[in-house]
């Protein structure tokens, strides 16, 4: 039922179309991977050889990814419920519930939440084929991505 | 409360945390002690590779039919190569298992769980624990350390670690002799320099004496005497450093006439280039200090991030990356006199005075490249005169000329060819395959024990080099362990023979080949 509700609520409010949630999240994933590159340059974090011992590299490029998401995205996320991919794209992330923009904690892990499966050993580089599914979950009918449905999210038109 | 059970399960509950642990046996009969007819890489100290100690010949050969075949693990390039003793097989696994297996059953007499894959052979020697004397298998892993071990039951009696650098691996065997282990240090830094974010290089290759009673370090001689300095940046914050690499990949020759301990290096990682990269060594085994030092290929600075155009870390001026992957030959020659043996990647074998290693013969095989060229070893038969030279010739930063993959077998004296054998190209459009001989290759007083990247393994009469048994590994085993194992490649350290038995690793997928996890074991039917 709640479901079902959730759907006409979603056709008053005008769900963002596919393509524009597409681009948003391109336009995120080049902002945070330069920022992380400039990152792991200016720290220094890959230039020793410890780094590369075991399952080093992964943790510490997640770890660089997670901190650069939020330096890019952090103010627009707090202000308005928007990462610049979908500033620019115009569209943002409101609760089911509510229809308000869903507390900071909420909307960071719900962005970068999956980036700490690198951090459990059994998955590693798995993550990727989860973040690929998460993102091919937009094509059902409730055109919501996995993350949306964990945490109660939605993704509208300005 | 049984406090008597209390040390023997802390013990055990310590061991585990630690990642080392013997695990049950499946067979029930005990390791025979004190008669090997191998006793590490080389077979014995001058890395000759040759056995004595069999009797297949050429007459029989063809009689050698698979006894039994058991998985490595889900490995796919097992590194180890096995040590055989009258009654047991010792090999380890990139899964960090060390069994000991009954010869003729491959039932597991006991097994060795560390953290880390085994990358060397098995070598044999002792250890002074108190007043007695305990037989000891020792050997390197992939994290840089060396472990002894008693060969009765696989406990643990010393590990150390002989890293100086976070990323240096041990791959080349360690040697014992006298109480003293030689272990040879290389580095993975080569294929950590892909990433452009890695300051690249400042490991530098070594050779340590370690005290074979209680692994404690007595010298170590660095193959680059000086450390690295930074040399430049990249991307601005990225600090480059050299010079560095010359890293020792294979088991050092010991000369017990001389004193000394011969080794091949390899190239230089970054700039500026040392003279001491692709070179043989000769140190005195006493002190490490260096008695001669000669170089084959001068300027030879390379990393695998030579592989992308315009990367950062690749030097400048990029070397040809011409190793010396197999380890020196020490040969008596019919005179009575001794000639040192080298062949390096480029294709090239060396003779040389062991005295002075000033150059005695030179003799172009293949047209190399970054796979050989000669790669793993080669072998000689003493009472023939011959040295036998395996030539793999994969098109991998291949130089120039057609590839001439196949067996030579040379005048050890003069350098001058015998015969040749291509090895027959089965592999058509295989994916994967490959016609190179890449791997070790073993020589008896009449046959060459020799296996190909096509995964056949074959056995050549010595004189003439006709092929008189062949073994296609390359397909699916059904195992004494009941783990499923699938042949390949066959390279690296490749066959040994012992007894009435050949024993070979099929699979190794670590540069493209095919891989697998089959050590299989072929013994004289009636």
């Amino acid at each position: 039922l709640s479901e079902i509700t959730a759907m006409s609520e979603i056709t008053e409010i005008t769900l963002a179309s596919r393509r524009r949630r597409f681009f948003a999240i391109c336009i995120d994933i080049v902002l945070t991977a330069i920022t992380s590159i400039v990152l792991l340059l200016v720290s220094g974090l890959l230039e020793g050889p410890a780094a590369y011992i075991g399952a080093q590299v992964l943790y510490r490029v997640g770890m660089v990814a997670i901190f650069a998401y939020l330096i890019v995205n952090g103010y627009l996320l707090v202000a308005q419920g928007q990462s610049i991919g979908k500033f620019l794209t115009k569209i943002r992330i409101i609760s089911i519930d509510s229809r308000e923009a869903l507390p900071l904690w909420h909307l960071y892990l719900r962005s970068v939440g999956i980036v700490f499966l690198l951090f459990v050993p059994p998955l590693g580089l798995l993550f990727i084929g989860i973040f690929v599914v998460d993102h091919l979950l937009i094509f059902g009918k409730l055109r919501r991505c996995g993350h949306d449905l964990l945490f109660g999210s939605r993704v509208v038109n300005n | 409360l049984n406090l008597n059970l209390f040390p023997p399960v802390l013990v055990l509950f310590c061991s585990f945390l630690s990642g080392n642990f013997t695990l049950a046996a499946d067979c029930d009969s005990a390791v025979t002690q004190g008669n090997y007819p191998t006793r590490g890489w080389g077979l014995n100290l001058r890395n000759t590779r040759y056995q004595s100690e069999t009797s297949i010949n050429r007459s029989n050969v063809e009689g050698l039919e698979l006894l039994w075949s058991f998985a490595l693990d889900e490995g796919v390039s097992p590194h180890s190569y096995p040590l055989v003793s009258t009654d047991t097989v010792f090999v380890g696994t990139e899964e960090g298992n060390l069994y000991a297996l009954d010869k003729d059953s491959a039932c597991v007499r006991w097994s060795f769980k560390i953290d880390s894959a085994i990358r060397t052979a098995i070598t044999l020697g002792s250890v002074q624990v108190g007043d007695k004397n305990k037989e000891a298998l020792f050997f390197g892993t992939f994290s840089g350390e060396v472990y002894a071990l008693e060969t009765a039951g696989g406990e643990l009696l010393w590990r150390t670690d002989v890293k100086d650098h976070p990323l240096s691996v041990v791959t080349g065997t360690p040697v014992f002799h006298q109480s003293k282990l030689y272990v040879p240090l290389s580095s993975m830094e080569v294929a950590v320099a892909i990433s452009p974010f890695y300051g690249c290089c400042t490991f530098r290759g070594s050779l340590v004496s370690l005290d074979a009673n209680t692994g404690t370090q007595k010298w170590r001689r660095h193959v680059v005497t000086e450390p690295a300095k930074v040399t430049g940046t990249h991307y601005i914050f990225i600090e480059e450093w050299g010079p560095s690499g010359a890293p020792i990949w294979s088991t050092p020759t010991i000369d017990i006439t001389r004193g000394v301990i011969y080794f091949g290096t390899g190239e230089n990682y970054s700039a500026p280039a040392s003279k001491t990269s692709d070179a043989i060594f000769a140190l005195n085994i006493e002190d490490g200090s260096v008695r001669w030092v000669e170089q084959f290929t001068e300027q030879d600075t390379f990393n695998i991030a030579c592989s992308i155009p315009g990367h950062p870390n690749c030097p400048s001026e990029v070397g040809p990356d011409l190793d010396f992957g197999a380890p020196p030959i020490i040969a008596v020659l019919d005179s009575g006199k001794d000639i040192l043996i080298a062949g390096q990647k480029s294709g090239e074998v060396y003779g040389l005075n062991p005295d002075t290693g000033k150059l005695i013969w030179q003799k172009t095989l293949g047209r190399g490249g970054y796979l050989g060229g000669v790669h793993w070893g080669m072998a000689v038969n003493e009472n023939l005169g011959l040295l036998y030279v395996p030539i793999s010739d994969v098109p991998a930063g291949a130089g120039e000329g057609e590839p001439s993959p196949g067996i030579n077998a040379l005048n050890m004296k003069t350098g001058e060819l015998r015969w040749f054998t291509p090895n027959p190209d089965r592999c058509q459009d295989r994916l994967l395959c490959r016609t190179g001989m890449s791997a070790a290759i073993v020589a008896t007083s009449e046959l060459l024990f020799a296996g190909g990247l096509d995964g056949w393994l074959h056995a050549y009469d010595a004189e003439t080099g006709e092929i008189l048994w062949t073994y296609n590994t390359w397909k699916d085993f059904e195992t004494t362990n009941k783990v499923p194992a699938h042949g390949g490649a066959i390279d690296v350290h490749g066959p040994v023979v012992a007894g009435d038995m050949v024993f070979v690793q099929s699979g190794y997928a670590t540069f493209g080949q095919q891989g697998g996890n089959a050590l299989l074991a072929f013994r004289l039917q009636p």
